[in-house]
């Protein structure tokens, strides 16, 4: 190689051409000499300025530091022993299974770094189809709850104290072991029993300490519907109706949308039934209820029937079908057609004042739709009208829509029977021990079993329990369980169809162990952690693997298993689905109704039987219909409370036989006269900071023997009481407000249908004009003039959202997915009361028509992400701006809080920190650490002071086109779901690119029912409407 | 019609000796230890102090929570209070430059005091938008420097033009105001044998020494700060009134916002300048230099802006009937007769009614009626804000929001202390500075001016 060729043969100035050595130094020194100079203190004899400065600097950041309080944040520790699988900053997903009531949700849960941040659906779950529910998505505070128990605890002279879990174990062996020499009862007291690998492990308990029983109990359930079921076809279990295929339903006080077990799986398909983008029929649904429900809402036509006067109804509908429309040949039965032919449908109307055009519509609807009607009760009601129900579904066909899915119960439930004896037994000193497995059934049954009083005549009350509760704090021995999320499990709630669950983070705090460990260390001798691991597997490796195809060893068929946290298997079940019309024989049909108002004792929405009363999440999400939050309350009609002589928020006492309570008034529209309707599940006195106090307990009033079960009581006794409560509801209804003046009431009622803020039409007519809403929209759209020539174009992704108001149900389930993705503080019920309730999504309830007769329309309200957004021109420091995908964006570290941009949010969407929330609520209850683990790490904690609003789920957005680009692929948005789409169990929620034609976001968009809230102001909103069609008949 | 009242009515009664005008009103300055003055100043700082202190301990301690602001209606008592003392910092400059560039020499022995009490009630209102934020210690987020984020102001949001209006009409005013004072300082300087105030007065007044140059200067500076004032003056309210005009909501985005806000806010100043004079008139015994002819004039402006404020009323009802606009309308049927109806009435009684008394010359003579008067337009115009600012907000136009706005104590102890620190201000300067400008008054006193005619003017 020639030295010519090492010389370069480029040069970038004709210093470095001539090779001038001066020049070939600056190559590698950016700066000549004297500009740079380092900070060498012994060569700074003479000071020049630039020495001067940095002298300067080097002094003021070194007194900076050196004067400060600063306070070591702890250690930062690198990965350099990084767990498998996981990376800083990605999120991992494991298919888990929560158990909630008596549902269980086959979910996934995003973990980051190694913990549960947020709950989802499993997509892979045949039942939820990756649908789940409020509770779920909450589940994660029950998880990360600070006040959970870290320690055994045992009972000494009436106080609590911590004790080892070695000398726990010991106590309660020795009192097990003495039941057990002593023959008394063991009684295992426990929610219901989803598990089979766990009934089989209650079954060895069995065998090794004799006489122990199981009473599971379900506070909320369908016992009533179940035997009603085995009255009527001799079975136990019992069928799931497919809930998409009806045209007719007819609901007896069967909250079907928003109530009972299986909601979330039963809700999505029967939106199937209803009208929608490219699907121009719609089922119609008929109601009888008294107080308003989330059917209530959605229902075509919502009839108002006492609960005590459901029974009648029904059989009035039988003996209408059966007699006299001849539906079918079950008159020839003799004893049901002298049972129907006492019913007339006709007098029934007439008493009941219901409207005669509805109840005819409803018969010819049933009569011609035979075969395709479904019928349905609600699992507070007693047993005979589920009889009742079944006959109904029988008469009119319905067997075609049972799905092949069937309930499975792992342990069959207690029975009122089952818990009267066991108290009993409690009595007469006939029990050792009583073992409460996460159940809490002091609070339950306190006074209408005389629980607490029983539970003193046992010698060792044990009480698993993950936070402090009723029957906790009067145990002799408390036990500190895992969550679901740090345990292991399995459940099989439906014929063929069985979920693991598997623990995502090792036990939150190191004294708290799985149940099963436990019992089983009790069986064995010895506590081994992850002992139950071990069992759940050899239990399935003997019940559930089969070699197939695929899989070859059990390891592959458990690993596939956890991965897919569902597993189908074949279940030997032989379904039977024969009537038997005797059971209807036993139905008493004494109407005779006590002197005195109707109470309804309902489910509530979200709290449970009282198990996430201390959630925050929960508490803060408003009740569907009031908008109430953090209580119950007595639900009563307006005419009702005139002849009460109440006002709103005043206190009544409640009397059933000798129980009484006192509740706070609420005037409910559309309650039938003489009802009252509570939500049970509330009232917990010792529950942990969020939730002791929080409502009241009716508990009492549910005496055991009433005629009409255990959820409705007639012959209620109301006394006005003293004082008033505040019921704090974040929407008040201004439809029906009487005392004011004329000129002002004409406005406010129906101000939505004024303002076109709910655009409605009926299926009927929208068949005949499809283009009703465009004519409708078509003078404003004309008037949208812009001072620009052109308006800004959005090329490539521009983000867009579409409601379906057919779809939605106002459930709220969305709300609370929202407020766990998006970090969203809880504020208290003062704050609520204020009006400064942070949710960032929430569903606008409005009424027209009458307070004796509201139409109810619903209406999902989130920041409407406008092109021409009012909030970003007001805002001084730019710190809400739009992104060039149109994203309303919000830089929460520019903010300064003028709020100027929340006045002019023409939706009022946006949500300031009045506070630091988080330190505000209950003395920084939710500023304890364990909180910030919740917290997702996408998503900034945003402190005092700031404006915040729905993001689009921002996070979610760039995490995503990040992905593309690794991948280096075209980002078209069509990947993007954000969290209030991914829970909604209706899918009424449709996101993403509005300039990819293809995407379901842009066909909603050019619907010919599309309209947008508040378009005339030329805002440009980018969230979509789809106005709702209410499917009845022409004349109503 | 230009009627030149200094022809008929004297300006000063009782005495045209300059030596006395000098004397009277270098009195509260020359004699300290005045019981009153010490008794006044322990209130207003007190109020300042107690009220204020408490008030804003919790605000920067809690947050804006402590107030009673909350979702729909974001803006509550301290944007009111903002508006209403920026309203009061209007007549000052209205006296003194738009009356001085009329030739209103009957502006002349109330200028002084007016000015001053623009300076102290725009302080007072710079106070509400900075703790009024939720986070008051990023404010400087607000002003257009430089920074190596290159985060910019948003010149789009009348709140920023709000931060320039404002601050460049405290700042001229502040000037036309000192200018004012350069020679009362020298008169004071002359006048003083104490030392320190000596040397304080000299520097204060920048070398005056009455010679004709300096006076020909003067003249000429002052005539361009009052030129320079003017528009000002139109301009500082309605660009405050562009924060409501500005936006989409209803009852605030209408056009006729900023000839109502300035005819409002020179309403409301000539009131508090009332109030105010009244009584320092009083205690500092110079009935004779602001005299009922003074109060009278003002009196007829009051009524006159009243009558504007009036008919802005009546306009903002008619226009929204008439646009046929749902929210729109709703919103002014909704402020007379919904939920904050008695803040309506309290309003319009106040501001359109009450001031009706002035139409009687015997009435607008009449002092206690005058104040009386001054104190309910006072009260009217703070309602007026109220009504704009809290009304509007509450029911807009989605009724699934609608609320009810209630104030908490520390919104009241805000308030206060705001009056605390206004008066604490008006107080010191009327013990360190000439109240009246004396300079000023001596040249409209009979006989000060030189005359073709012997005496009287011209």
């Amino acid at each position: 190689m020639s030295k010519d060729l090492k010389e370069p043969n480029y040069w970038t100035s004709l210093e470095d051409y001539h090779k001038i050595a001066s020049a070939q130094n600056g190559e590698f020194q950016e700066f000549p000499e004297g500009i740079s100079e380092s900070l060498e203190l012994s060569s700074m004899t003479d000071v020049s300025r630039r020495k001067f400065l940095a002298l300067l600097g080097a002094s003021a950041a070194l007194a900076g530091t050196g004067c400060s309080n600063y306070i070591d944040p702890g250690k930062i520790i690198p990965y350099n022993k990084k767990p498998e699988s996981v990376l800083p900053g990605r999120a991992n997903y494991y298919a888990t299974t929560i158990v909630e009531g008596n549902e269980a949700f086959s979910v996934l849960v995003k973990t980051r770094e190694g913990r549960p941040i947020k709950v989802d659906g499993n997509p892979d779950d045949p039942i939820n189809k990756g649908k789940s529910n409020a509770a779920c998505q909450a589940s994660l505070l029950n998880l990360y709850n600070p006040e959970r128990l870290k320690s055994p605890l045992q009972l000494v002279e009436k106080s609590q104290k911590e004790i080892t879990w070695d000398l726990a174990n010991k106590e309660v062996l020795d009192a097990l072991y003495k039941a057990k020499k002593s023959g008394k009862q063991i009684a295992v007291v426990a929610n219901s029993i989803k598990s089979p690998t766990f009934a089989r492990l209650l079954s060895d308990f069995r065998t090794k300490f004799g006489d122990v029983r199981t009473y599971s109990y379900d506070f909320f359930n369908d016992d009533a519907k179940v035997n009603a079921w085995k009255k009527s076809y001799n079975q136990s279990e019992m069928p799931i109706f497919d809930w998409s295929k009806p045209e007719i339903f007819l609901s007896f006080d069967g909250d079907f949308l928003g109530r009972g077990s299986n909601k979330v799986q039963r809700s999505g398909q029967y939106v199937k039934t209803r009208a929608a983008i490219d699907k121009k029929t719609s089922s119609r649904t008929y109601l009888a209820e008294a107080g308003m429900s989330i059917t209530g809402m959605n229902a075509d036509y919502r009839l108002k029937v006492s609960p005590i006067d459901q029974l009648e109804f029904a059989l009035c509908i039988a003996s209408e079908l059966v007699l006299r429309k001849s539906v079918s040949n079950y008159s020839k039965y003799g004893s049901v057609s002298q049972l129907l032919s006492k019913h007339s449908l006709t007098s029934f109307v007439k008493k009941t004042g219901l409207s005669t055009t509805v109840i005819s519509h409803l018969v010819d609807d049933l009569v011609q739709n035979k075969g395709k009607v479904l019928v349905y009760a609600g699992e507070q009601l007693p047993e005979d009208v589920h009889v009742v129900v079944n006959f109904l579904n029988e008469v009119l066909e319905a067997d075609k829509m049972y799905a092949d899915d069937y309930f499975v119960e792992q342990v069959p439930r207690a029975t009122v029977k089952n818990l009267e004896s066991l108290v009993a037994d409690m009595n007469s000193g006939r029990v050792g021990v009583v073992l409460h497995l996460d159940s809490n059934p002091v609070f339950h049954f306190d006074a209408t079993l005389s629980y607490t009083k029983a539970l003193k005549q046992v010698d060792k009350v044990i009480t698993f329990a993950s936070s402090l509760s009723e029957t906790s704090i009067i145990s002799n021995i408390v036990l500190p369980m895992t969550h679901d999320f740090e345990s292991w499990g399995d459940v099989n709630s439906r014929v063929g169809i069985l979920s693991l669950q598997q623990p995502l983070i090792a036990p939150l705090y190191e004294n708290n162990r799985q149940i099963q460990d436990v019992v089983l260390g009790w069986i064995d001798g010895t506590y081994k952690a992850q002992s139950y691991y071990s069992y759940l597997k050899s239990n399935w490796q003997k019940s559930y693997f089969k070699v197939s195809k695929d899989i070859k060893t059990f390891d592959q068929f458990w690993n596939k298993s956890l991965h897919d946290g569902v597993v189908s298997i074949s279940q030997n079940f032989k379904r039977n689905l024969s009537f038997n019309a005797s059971s209807l024989n036993t139905i008493s049909d004494d109407f005779k109704v006590a002197d005195g108002y109707v109470l309804e004792i309902q489910e509530n929405y979200t709290i449970g039987d009282g198990r996430n009363a201390n959630n925050g999440w929960l508490q803060e999400v408003p009740h569907p219909v009031t908008r109430v939050v953090w209580d119950n309350y007595a639900a009563i009609s307006k005419n009702t409370a005139d002849k009460l002589k109440v006002e709103p928020n005043q206190m009544i006492k409640l009397t059933v036989d000798s129980q009484s309570v006192v509740v706070p008034i609420f005037v409910q529209p559309g309650m039938v006269d003489g009802v009252i309707e509570i939500t049970g599940g509330y009232g917990r006195k010792h529950a942990g900071t969020v939730g002791t106090g929080a409502g009241f307990d009716v508990h009492p009033l549910m005496s055991l023997k009433s005629k009409y079960g255990t959820f409705v009581h007639g012959g209620v006794q109301i006394v006005k009481s003293h004082g008033t409560y505040d019921v704090i509801s974040t929407q008040e209804h201004f439809s029906f407000k009487e005392d004011i003046p004329e000129i002002l009431k004409s406005r406010m009622k129906d101000a939505h249908l004024r303002r076109e803020i709910i655009q409605e039409g009926t299926l009927d007519g929208y068949l005949k004009d499809e283009k009703f809403l465009v004519d409708r929209q078509a003078h404003k759209r004309k008037a949208l003039i812009s001072l620009y020539e052109e308006e800004h174009k959005y090329n490539g992704v521009k983000w867009g959202m579409a409601i379906d108001l057919n779809k939605c149900s106002g459930c709220n389930e969305c709300v609370v997915a929202c407020n766990a993705e998006n970090n969203i503080p809880v504020v208290g019920k003062e704050q609520v009361a204020l009006n400064r309730e942070m949710h960032w999504l929430r569903i606008d309830r409005y009424y027209s028509g009458t307070i004796d007769e509201p139409v109810v329309s619903l209406q999902p309200m989130l920041c409407q992400h406008c092109d021409n957004a009012p909030c970003e021109n007001v805002c001084p420091v730019s710190a809400t701006t739009h992104t060039p995908d149109g994203l309303n964006g919000m830089a929460y570290n520019r903010c300064v809080g003028t709020r100027y941009c929340g006045n002019n949010c023409v939706y009022k969407v946006r949500r300031f920190n009045y506070f630091n929330y988080r330190a505000n609520y209950e003395e920084g209850y939710f500023q304890k650490e364990s909180f910030h683990l919740a917290h997702n790490p996408e998503v900034t904690v945003r402190s005092r002071g700031v404006m915040e609003k729905c993001t689009f789920c921002v996070q979610r957005i760039s995490e995503s086109r990040a992905e593309a680009k690794r991948n280096d692929e075209m980002f078209d948005g069509s990947k993007v779901t954000v969290a209030c789409q991914d829970v909604c169990n209706t899918n009424a929620i449709a996101f993403g690119n509005v300039n990819d034609e293809k995407s379901e976001v842009a066909k909603m968009r050019a619907h010919e029912l599309e309209y947008k809230v508040l378009e005339e102001l030329h805002v440009k909103p980018n969230v979509s409407y789809l106005a709702k069609l209410r499917n009845t008949h022409k004349e109503a | 019609m230009n009627i030149d009242y200094s022809k008929h009515v004297p300006l000063v009664e009782g005495t045209t000796n300059l030596r006395e005008i000098d004397d009277v009103i270098a009195a509260p300055m020359e004699n300290p230890n005045n019981p009153r003055f010490l008794l006044a100043l322990f209130v207003s700082l007190s109020l300042m102090i107690g009220c204020g202190g408490t008030a804003l301990y919790n605000l920067l301690g809690f947050g804006t929570g402590t107030w009673g602001n909350q979702n729909p209606v974001m803006w509550g008592w301290p944007i009111v209070n903002f508006v209403f003392w920026v309203g009061i910092g209007h007549a000052g400059t209205l006296i003194s430059a738009i009356l001085f560039l009329m030739r209103q020499t009957w502006r002349n022995s109330i200028a002084r005091f007016a000015e001053a009490m623009t300076i102290f009630a725009v302080i007072t209102a710079l106070t509400f938008p900075l703790l009024h934020t939720g986070r008051p210690w990023l404010a400087h987020y607000l002003l257009p420097y430089p920074n190596e984020r290159a985060l910019w102001v948003n010149f789009r949001s009348p709140l920023l033009w709000d931060v320039f209006a404002v601050s460049t009409y405290f700042c001229v005013s502040f000037f036309f105001w000192y200018v004012g004072l350069i020679p009362d300082f020298a008169t004071m300087r002359d006048r003083t044998t104490h030392k320190v105030k000596k040397f304080i007065y000299s520097v204060l007044s920048l070398g005056w020494r009455f010679s004709n140059r300096h006076w020909q200067h003067y003249e000429r500076a002052y005539l361009i700060l009052a030129g320079l004032c003017t528009p000002l003056v139109l301009s500082v309210h309605s660009i405050v009134s562009f924060d409501f005009a500005v936006s989409l909501i209803p009852g605030w985005h209408t056009t006729i916002f900023p000839p109502y806000f300035v005819a409002g806010a020179i309403f409301s100043g000539f009131a508090m300048v009332l109030t105010v004079l009244i009584i320092v008139r009083k205690v500092f015994y110079m009935e004779h230099m602001i005299t009922v002819n003074h109060l009278e004039r003002m009196a007829k402006v009051l009524m006159a802006t009243g009558l504007m404020v009036g008919y802005a009323y009546s306009m903002e009802f008619f226009i929204a009937w008439y646009s046929g606009v749902e929210a729109e309308s709703f919103i002014f049927i909704n402020r007379a007769f919904g939920p904050y109806a008695w803040a309506y009435w309290t309003m319009i009684t106040c501001n359109v009614i009450f001031p009706q008394v002035f139409w009687f010359k015997k009435l607008r003579r009449n002092i206690p009626v005058i104040f009386i008067i001054s104190i309910t337009t006072n009260i009217g115009m703070w309602f007026e804000r109220f009504v704009i600012t809290v009304t509007s907000l509450h029911r807009d136009y989605l009724p699934s929001s609608w609320g009810y706005f209630t104030p908490t104590v520390y919104d009241g102890l805000l308030y206060l202390g705001s009056f605390g620190l206004f008066f604490t201000g008006v107080i010191l300067f009327a013990r360190f500075a000439p109240v009246i400008a004396m300079a000023e008054l001596k040249a409209v006193v009979e006989g000060a001016q030189p005359s073709h005619h012997g005496g009287d003017h011209e």
